[in-house]
């Protein structure tokens, strides 16, 4: 049974809390299951930081849109 | 250890670029889909991204234009910045069944859900947006207006923006895959429809921002699109073929058309800033339809779900977890 494996186990963290693991008897993705999965959540301060550098962005670009070549 | 002999035979047989896709036993069960797809409506979702783009852009653009002494395009601008955040604020709403919902959604703020926070971008922005247009039109209140017209413009970058964060925060492959340049994309398309609109409605003296800004726009959508395929890799495929790829191929010529005959000169200069307004508006419609079928596209084949992930988990290993 080579194939066995603990899956969502990780003493450290896991995906950021699975709160469960489960004995799995191949890959995870014969059981429909994602093989490493993440919770998106977690990224979501970088994404709000790109959110607001793109916010920004087009502030600019509607700034310098309206300046540019002005006389 | 298991799952490093799995790996290491995995690793073993592929061999160049046909072979990335592993073979059929490691896809899903029974190849079904791993993630349950989107349950949003296309026109409801894909079509308030755009509209919440254009209206917000618009103000933006609206703002540049009356501190630069261009009345016409302000005007313009703030109307139809005003039109499109009420369409977008009727496709939000049908996406939510009720229109009490939409209050509902302002009773917290939780900035660890971007639906809240662009509940709360949309209920700052709705008002300024429609005192800015409105004080324009009448000609009352300018002082109002002009504090009105800046408030817009600050908020409404911030309504072009957030939606990237909207998708970009589901397991969907392709939309979380790509969150850093998710944002890009969307401001890029939301300016280059700001730029469309406002060419589409001002006069040929007034329309110089609008067409740099649909230029800058179609600029930075297309090389942060690029960026976000390159990033995703295997699960930028959907964006490539399907429904979703067709949407973003007539994206870009839509989009690189409607920038480049608004440079156009001479005579029929009038005509060609009309019609590439129009294209431009269009070209930025299919990029949000385009990513959003894609996305869904995405969900529905579990490939694009195990790949990536087999990719990272292997390209982990390689890193030091387990040696040999």
């Amino acid at each position: 049974m080579s194939e066995a494996r603990l899956y969502g186990r990780d003493p450290d963290d896991g995906v950021g809390g699975d709160g469960a693991f489960f004995l799995l008897l191949d890959q995870p993705e014969v059981y429909g299951l994602p093989p490493d999965p993440v919770v998106t959540t977690r990224d979501l301060p970088s994404m709000w930081r790109h959110v607001g550098a793109a916010a920004a962005a087009l502030l600019i670009g509607v700034g310098a849109a309206s300046v540019w070549n002005r006389d | 250890m298991a799952v490093a002999t799995g790996f290491q035979r995995r690793r073993g047989r592929r061999r160049g670029e046909a072979e990335v896709v592993p073979p059929p036993q490691f896809t899903s069960y029974y190849g079904r889909p791993i993630l349950k797809k989107p349950t949003w409506a296309a026109l409801d979702i894909a079509g308030y991204f755009f509209l919440g783009g254009l209206a917000g852009a618009s103000s933006g653009l609206a703002a540049g234009a009356e501190l630069t002494g261009r009345p016409g395009l302000a005007r313009a601008s703030k109307v139809g910045a005003l039109g499109a955040a009420s369409l977008a604020l009727v496709g939000l709403i049908h996406d939510l069944g009720k229109p009490s919902r939409f209050l509902n959604m302002l009773r917290v703020f939780k900035p660890t859900s971007p639906m809240s926070v662009g509940s709360w971008l949309l209920a700052a922005y709705g008002p300024a947006a429609g005192v800015a247009a409105v004080t324009s039109v009448t000609g009352t209140f300018p002082r109002t207006g002009r504090a009105a017209t800046l408030a817009a413009a600050a908020v409404g970058s911030g309504v072009a923006a957030y939606t990237a964060a909207l998708i970009s925060d589901t397991a969907v492959p392709a939309w979380h895959g790509g969150y850093r340049e998710m944002p890009f994309v969307f401001v890029g398309s939301a300016a280059s429809a700001a730029g469309g609109l406002g060419l589409l409605t001002s006069s040929d003296r007034e329309s110089a921002p609008a067409r740099r800004l649909a230029a800058w726009g179609a600029v930075l959508e297309l090389s942060s699109l690029r960026l976000m395929e390159h990033r995703l890799g295997s699960a930028a495929e959907p964006m490539r073929q399907g429904s979703g790829g067709r949407l973003l191929k007539a994206a870009e010529v839509l989009t690189v058309a409607g920038a480049l005959s608004t440079a156009l000169p001479g005579r029929r200069r009038r005509l060609w800033a009309g019609l590439g307004g129009a294209a431009l508006l269009a070209g930025s419609a299919c990029t949000r339809f385009g990513i959003f079928e894609a996305g869904v596209a995405s969900a529905e084949d579990p490939k694009y779900t195990v790949v990536p992930q087999r990719e990272r988990l292997s390209q982990r290993e390689q890193a030091g977890a387990v040696p040999g």
